[in-house]
């Protein structure tokens, strides 16, 4: 076989694998259950919405009442909610969840690199948070001719 | 090309001529669902069957102890109303809408009920600063949508409507079954048990009847905790349904 050939097989391969990867982690995704067992967390459900020079996001925080038991953290690419519920919630009637009791939320989510995180602005109201994470663009002007 | 008798029926026993058929059926903040499901409890309505079909997810409920079939039909009679509400526990998956619509006004028509009320959401942006959703007449007859008019209640004048109540009022506008929908502003992708008090009023106003909304307003967070996974499903399922329309103007407006 030519050289070049096996080169190309070789690439289109790892590619062929890179997107079973992704097919994969993305599966992994929509199956998770919208709790964490072993941290004893709810995940909350969410929306993101992609502006031209912003992000926003909302987090439906059902059950927690007061800003102070929110928390959200940027750490590197990472945004990272966390609240309190304001009181502990269990559903023992239902199986998968026998014995589990929740006492707070939690969302990490992957953030792209040019943010702006000084000038981040979050709000709560009825059980939502919005946060809002302006991003760095580079406008360059076109002439129009 | 869409299968005939995919959605079988069965009942235990049929409902009272002349009923209103009140359909829950998740769709954007699972308003008809959490409606109906209300109904159902404070009013204790009898199970009266179930529908099933190849399109549902392979999933069977168990409630104290007993099995439920995840799409059912109740009945009772309200205040001299008699009603039949056919309440959904499962997303219907896009390819099961267009057969789903059929069958429902074939249920409709069978049944010989007065007439289809659709419970739903209508999904708005700024929801979060609503403190009072409001609730929208649809109508497919101008009859009906004049006499909704005239006693006050709102009528949707323009836009989309998707997924699968549009499906419905769509099959219920060729065979001129009466049908309308009431649907309320409410979150997208959140369960809004806060839209479905508002619906519930609504409702209660139209058909002339008296539900108590006060203990689906004090269980809301729980009902937000309980339904999330739901409404995920519920969110997955919408995809390429039609609801990214309603957010459309259509051309003929422009």
């Amino acid at each position: 076989m030519e050289d070049w050939f096996r080169k190309y097989l070789e690439r289109f391969r790892k590619e062929i694998d890179r997107i079973f990867e992704e097919i994969r982690e993305l599966e992994i995704e929509i199956s998770k259950p919208l709790f964490d067992w072993e941290q004893k967390t709810l995940v909350p459900l969410y929306e993101m919405k992609r502006l031209v020079d912003e992000l926003i996001i909302y987090v439906d925080l059902p059950g927690v009442r007061e800003k102070k038991d929110i928390n959200v953290q940027i750490a590197g690419n990472k945004l990272i909610i966390e609240a309190k519920l304001n009181k502990p919630f269990s559903m023992p009637e239902y199986l998968p969840y026998t014995g589990a009791e929740f006492r707070n939320y939690r969302l990490e989510l992957s953030l792209p690199e040019n943010i702006d995180e000084k000038k981040c602005r979050a709000f709560f109201k009825a059980g939502v948070l919005e946060i809002h994470i302006p991003l760095k663009i580079k406008k360059v002007k076109v002439k129009v001719e | 090309m869409v299968e005939e008798n995919i959605w079988e029926l069965y009942l235990r026993e049929k409902p009272a001529e002349k009923s209103y058929l009140l359909i829950g059926i998740p769709d954007v903040g699972l308003v008809g669902p959490i409606s109906t499901s209300h109904m159902i409890r404070i009013f204790k309505m009898k199970e009266l069957g179930y529908i099933d079909s190849t399109f549902l997810p392979p999933i069977i409920l168990f409630h104290e102890n007993k099995p439920l079939m995840p799409v059912r039909l109740y009945s009772t009679n309200i205040d001299g109303r008699n009603i039949i509400v056919l309440h959904s526990d499962a997303a219907i998956p896009p390819p099961g809408l267009p057969s789903i619509a059929k069958f429902i006004v074939d249920l409709a028509s069978n049944l010989k009920t007065k007439m289809i009320i659709l419970l739903g959401g209508i999904a708005v942006p700024n929801r979060i600063k609503i403190e009072k959703p409001k609730t929208y007449v649809v109508s497919i007859e101008e009859k009906l949508r004049e006499e909704a008019e005239k006693s006050g209640f709102e009528i949707l004048r323009e836009g989309f409507i998707g997924g699968a109540y549009a499906l419905i009022l769509k099959e219920s506008f060729k065979r001129r079954f009466p049908a309308i929908g009431l649907f309320t502003e409410c979150f997208a992708t959140y369960p809004d048990p806060g839209a479905a008090a508002s619906l519930l009023s609504t409702l209660a106003k139209y058909i002339g009847i008296s539900v108590d909304v006060k203990s689906l307003l004090e269980q809301e967070e729980e009902i937000r905790i309980k339904l999330r996974e739901l409404m995920k499903r519920t969110v997955e399922s919408m995809q390429k349904t039609g609801k990214e329309y309603e957010f459309t103007i259509p051309a003929m407006y422009a």
